[in-house]
């Protein structure tokens, strides 16, 4: 009926349009079901390959505990493959109380709140969003707009919750926006995420002294996230006379390409301030 | 194509994505064996490669934060421009398919980068396509060779006749 050529021009133009369907479908959140049963039904499998995977990176990344294998195979030679498999549980069990000791100790600093650990199964397929997947949803009492953090400060904030995966937006994410303040001089702005994987500070007035070093929280405005959580320093300043706001260039405390366990604080309610504003969000 | 084989191995491709691959970093990309998998077969089979393209993006984009359908898109773009050339280049040659797979790529994360602006994600183009797409590019290119040979020949147990006739 068709030749080869126009019949593949015809299933492209029908499976394109089926992708701008799902797109459409997708803005509107009739999908949101359907990729929540699908992130279920997967989370298993994800929370066993990526545990697997951090066990192999640790085993791989410890030169100093490889050599302790090594004496050690050279010691007990008939004991050897019984003493590694043991040794690399052991590590983990080890680096996994590590983590938890470094999370209970940033939970004591701020008792008031209640956490939940979950650990990370996998991160955005797509290479230029900053999302990551953790082990724990709804049916662990996690919702959406909870924030997320670690020992070292603030990582993001749940968007996406199935029953047992949830999905964070980090705070580099180019779409990640957070009301922040400068921690010695209280001067607020707007920290954005960049695509470069760093965080801007925006809309800080003119008339406040910024310097370099200076730490920046979370100021707690417009009830997204609870004041006074460690976000990074400034490590430079952009000060222009004639702009109205000066900009500051924010280290993130946070390396969030080795994060592995995070703490979700669950006794947060965000504040929806929509209606407040005339408009919803 | 033996179907009922390609829904499981995009999913897998799809979970090894997000689970491995996307930890190993090289500047601030990482192989994408799926959209690898989804040229190479595009190469193979125009028209299964579309097929292809949907759903491996489908599977990409459940484990994405980003707005649900723009993987799946850009893997379409690069099924059709890869179909549109079939017959016209010898893709048989190793050469022939790391070049593919570097344009296919570029040409995926163009898209992506186009609908994400679109849907009003701030990016800035100019450092994601040096630090993220070129270092892709890089690695889908070195995957390219033994991915393609191991999908040609999932490609002749479908269809031992092509094989016979390409032989």
């Amino acid at each position: 009926m068709f030749n080869p050529r126009r019949r593949f021009f015809l299933i492209a133009l029908a499976l394109l349009l089926a992708a701008v369907g799902l797109v459409v479908l997708g803005q509107v959140g009739i999908i949101q079901p359907v990729q929540d049963l699908a992130l279920r039904g997967v989370s298993g499998a994800q929370h066993t390959i990526s545990t697997t995977f951090f066990n192999v990176r640790d085993f791989i990344t410890a030169p100093r505990n490889l050599q302790e294998l090594i004496q050690r195979n050279n010691q007990l030679e008939a004991q050897v493959a019984q003493l590694e498999a043991e040794l690399v549980t052991l590590q983990e069990q080890a680096s996994e109380a590590d983590a938890l000791r470094a999370l209970l100790g940033a939970a004591r600093q701020q008792p008031e709140n209640r956490y939940l650990v979950a650990q990370v199964i996998g991160r955005d397929t797509n290479p230029f969003l900053h999302y990551l997947i953790l082990d724990e949803g709804s049916d662990a009492g996690v919702r959406r707009g909870m924030p997320v953090v670690n020992e070292k400060g603030l990582v993001g904030r749940v968007t996406e919750v199935s029953s047992t995966a949830s999905k964070v937006q980090l705070i580099i994410d180019p779409n990640s926006v957070i009301n922040a303040r400068i921690q010695t001089s209280r001067a607020e702005g707007v920290l954005v995420g960049q695509s470069t994987g760093g965080l801007q500070m925006i809309y800080i007035p003119q008339n406040v002294t910024v310097t370099t070093g200076d730490l920046v929280v979370t100021s707690g405005l417009g009830g997204g996230f609870p004041p006074e959580i460690l976000i990074g320093r400034v490590i430079s300043v952009h000060k222009r006379d004639y702009e109205l706001y000066q900009t500051a260039v924010i280290e993130p405390r946070n390396d969030f390409t080795s994060l592995e366990m995070v703490l979700i604080i669950t006794n947060f309610e965000p504040v929806q301030i929509g209606p407040l504003q005339g408009t919803t969000s | 194509m033996i179907w009922f084989l390609s829904i499981p191995l995009l999913a897998l491709l799809a979970l090894l994505q997000t689970t491995i691959f996307r930890q190993i970093l090289f500047l601030d990309g990482s192989l994408d064996l799926l959209l690898v998998a989804v040229i190479c077969w595009s190469m193979l089979r125009p028209e299964e490669g579309l097929v292809w393209a949907l759903l491996g993006g489908i599977f990409a984009d459940i484990f994405s934060g980003g707005p649900f359908g723009i993987t799946a898109i850009a893997c379409l773009l690069v099924a059709i421009c890869i179909g549109a050339l079939h017959g016209r280049l010898w893709t048989r040659s190793p050469i022939a398919v790391m070049a593919i797979a570097m344009f296919g790529t570029v040409i995926a994360h163009l898209a992506s980068v186009a609908l994400l602006v679109f849907f009003g994600h701030p990016l800035e183009v100019g450092y994601l396509l040096a630090y993220v797409t070129l270092p892709t590019a890089f690695l889908n290119t070195i995957a390219s060779v033994p991915v393609y040979l191991a999908l040609r020949r999932l490609h002749f147990v479908g269809a031992p006749v092509l094989a016979e006739e390409e032989a």
